[in-house]
């Protein structure tokens, strides 16, 4: 195999294709692909939730974006990773991110999936608004 | 010393306190970042109290920031964070993140 395939790294309105996010990370060299999804759930601290509601600074979510899947290539530099984050209106047991991960082995395919979720719940500046039946709220997380 | 003149847009609860996404405004020179927040504050009073962390042109500053002239500034709230337990940090929250909080600048 020669070449890297391009990187697949971006914000969307429309639902996630995690078949694209495979394509993007998967080479002949590897025997793993690890995807994860975050999905949004219906309870939330025993209120319900209708849908969620995701704001973000959009130039630097993808700059941060960008620079986790840096960290990722230094870390794992026979790895690959995509990212592809929603924003605006989110239903119940959609996925609000997907995150795959090509690797030669599966261990070190789960380390850095892991790591790129923790990174982007620490770094890429995106909010989302909590949806009730009976009210919204913004959640922060701290 | 000239005033200096930057690009203030707001996301997610600040926005919607605030009821609009940006704005242009000037400052004098040496103005900090916690120096805008306090003249946000004056106008918008239930701001008082959020949480956030500057960015300058859209890299992570800290409230003592002087801005400069033609500088991107934002009032991050905390973002999504989750309240899953992390490889990187075995704890609900992320003291990485925490300390990158500037805390509550309402005076």
């Amino acid at each position: 195999m020669t070449g890297q395939p391009p990187r697949l790294c971006r914000l969307t309105h429309d639902p996630i294709d995690a078949t694209e996010l495979v394509a993007a990370v998967q080479t002949v060299a590897d025997g793993a692909v690890c995807v994860f999804h975050g999905v949004v759930r219906e309870d939330s601290r025993n209120r319900k939730v209708r849908f969620l509601d995701y704001d973000a600074y959009p130039e630097m979510a993808e700059r941060k974006m960008h620079a986790i899947l840096d960290e990722v290539a230094v870390r794992w530099p026979d790895q690959r990773a995509a990212i592809v984050h929603r924003l605006g209106v989110v239903n119940v047991g959609e996925a609000s991110i997907i995150i795959a991960i090509g690797s030669p082995h599966r261990g070190e395919s789960f380390d850095a999936c892991r790591y790129v979720i923790d990174r982007v719940k620490q770094e890429v500046p995106i909010w989302k608004k909590e949806v009730f039946t009976d009210g919204e709220e913004w959640i922060e997380g701290s | 010393m000239s005033d200096v003149r930057i690009e203030l847009r707001y996301f997610a609860r600040v926005r919607e306190l605030l009821g609009r996404r940006a704005d242009t405004r000037t400052f004098p020179a040496g103005t900090t970042i916690a120096d805008i927040w306090r003249s946000l504050t004056k106008e918008c009073p239930s701001l008082v109290g959020l949480t956030w962390k500057p960015s300058v042109n859209q890299e992570y500053a800290t409230p003592e920031t002087v801005i400069q002239d033609g500088d991107e500034v934002v009032f991050i709230p905390p973002v999504s964070g989750g309240t899953a337990s992390s490889a990187l940090n075995p704890r609900p929250h992320h003291p990485r993140m925490d300390t990158h909080f500037a805390g509550r600048y309402e005076r």
